[in-house]
């Protein structure tokens, strides 16, 4: 079933994006005499056109570079690799111009040094539906044992707190296998694959916890620490669900 | 680690949104649900409030991203004025306008049997009265939502109060007020 809901914020959502492109629309346009060359103009525009153009205008935002002699991070202008294309939707999309606003540029200062070859352009911002921001970054894949080629990053707006960075990094399998997930501050959140609707947390005590997931991305109060019998720590047990309620992993089997 | 961040504001989501950095799509997460249950409540029809609903946050969105236009100082009250008017402009005309849709190129929204079920469900599983305490003080709210959401007498609520009718009018009266202000602020 289409949730009626849902398309109404698809919709709103894909406005917001054109209104952050393009400014607010003119009352006056109604009656008035348009091309047809306008009209298919604004048609792309509204169709995604607004993400094409910013990906296309070249962007080098500074990365950190904290510590003296700490190796400085580099950028990479290659696409993520099918693999990660593959398994989030949010990478397919094109980078849009709340991908480059000042929330992701802020959030992309919180990388650490010595990164190699963070793809800007494909940078995500991803808000969860209660406001949380984090910013989705593709590396470079660089063999070895602490390879890690995505990251998701989050912090506030807080400027005295952005010296030190959360985070959670792995690989596609991992991504695969458990999603990339972190427990953190009374707060679970995570990257999952696409197919995952929902990410539900299910307690010993028999609690349980469950969260929308927005362009991959979710975020959950952890029940352990809002008011959980003593003794009850992390979740015993992580489920995905599809938009139909089935389960579907973890691991994903997409 | 560091901790996470803070919840933000509904007025940090529009400005965000005026920014360009997104926003109003968590705005519409928080409140949708109650828009439409109240919108259900005065439309009667879940087509009608479904309408309603759409060309509520539309207008909202338009609004948010003109800037002439000040932010609401208080973002749920003044939704809630959008969704009223709407619904009182849908009752003058006869229809529910489209014209905040019209201008974002929203397409009408495609109501099947589900889709109603969902908003009848929607609607009688949504606490209006924790949307109103936001932005009201306790006992206005409380005789706001029994006398307007409820459509309770003011006998009624005065018998269930153990006060005059006279108070819950007063009280009534107020949360009228301030939605009043709070909208002249906006304009």
């Amino acid at each position: 079933m289409t949730d009626v809901l849902d398309v109404l914020r698809a919709q709103l959502l894909a406005a917001e994006r054109t209104l952050a492109a393009n400014g607010p629309p003119s009352r006056r346009t109604r009656g008035r005499p348009v091309s047809a060359r306008v009209v298919l103009a604004s048609l792309l525009i509204f169709l995604g056109g607004s993400a094409v153009t910013v990906a296309t205008q070249p962007w080098a935002p500074l990365l950190a570079h904290r510590s003296p002699g700490a190796p400085i991070s580099t950028t990479s202008d290659t696409a993520p690799p099918a693999t990660e294309l593959g398994l989030l939707s949010v990478l397919r999309r094109a980078q849009d111009s709340l991908d480059r606003s000042a929330t992701a540029t802020h959030l992309l200062g919180l990388i650490g040094d010595g990164e190699i070859g963070v793809r800007l352009n494909s940078l995500r911002l991803l808000t969860t539906p209660t406001g949380q921001t984090a910013l989705l970054v593709s590396l470079k894949h660089v063999p070895g044992p602490m390879s890690a080629d995505l990251c998701l990053f989050f912090g506030d707006d807080d400027p005295a707190h952005t010296t030190s960075s959360t985070g959670v990094c792995g690989d596609t399998q991992t991504l695969r296998s458990n999603g990339l997930i972190a427990n953190v501050g009374g707060s679970i959140f995570g990257l999952v694959p696409d197919g995952v609707s929902r990410v539900v947390a299910e307690y010993i005590d028999g609690q349980v916890v469950s969260s929308p997931v927005q362009g991959n991305y979710f975020s959950m109060i952890d029940a352990s620490t809002n008011g959980s019998p003593a003794g009850v720590t992390a979740p015993h047990r992580l489920r995905w669900l599809d938009s139909a309620g089935r389960a579907i992993g973890p691991p994903w089997v997409g | 680690m560091r901790r996470l961040p803070r919840k933000q504001t509904d007025r940090d989501l529009l400005n965000a949104s005026r920014d360009g950095a997104g926003g109003f799509d968590a705005f519409y997460l928080r409140h949708h649900n109650a828009v439409l249950a109240y919108l259900v409540g005065r439309a009667r029809e879940p087509e009608i409030a479904a309408d309603l609903t759409a060309e509520t946050f539309a207008a909202a969105l338009v609004a948010v991203h003109d800037r002439k236009r000040g932010l609401p100082l208080s973002p749920v009250a003044w939704l809630f004025t959008i969704a009223h008017h709407k619904w009182i402009d849908s009752l003058r005309r006869g229809q529910v306008e489209d014209e905040a849709r019209r201008r974002l190129a929203l397409e009408p929204l495609v109501l099947d049997d589900d889709a109603l079920a969902r908003i009848e469900q929607v609607a009688s599983s949504t606490e209006l009265r924790a949307h109103l305490a936001e932005w009201l003080p306790a006992d206005q709210v409380h005789a706001l939502c029994e006398r307007i959401v409820a459509e309770r007498d003011y006998s009624d609520i005065a018998g269930e109060l153990r006060c005059s009718q006279a108070v819950v009018r007063m009280r009534v009266s107020r949360a009228l007020t301030t939605l009043r202000s709070l909208e002249a602020n906006h304009d």
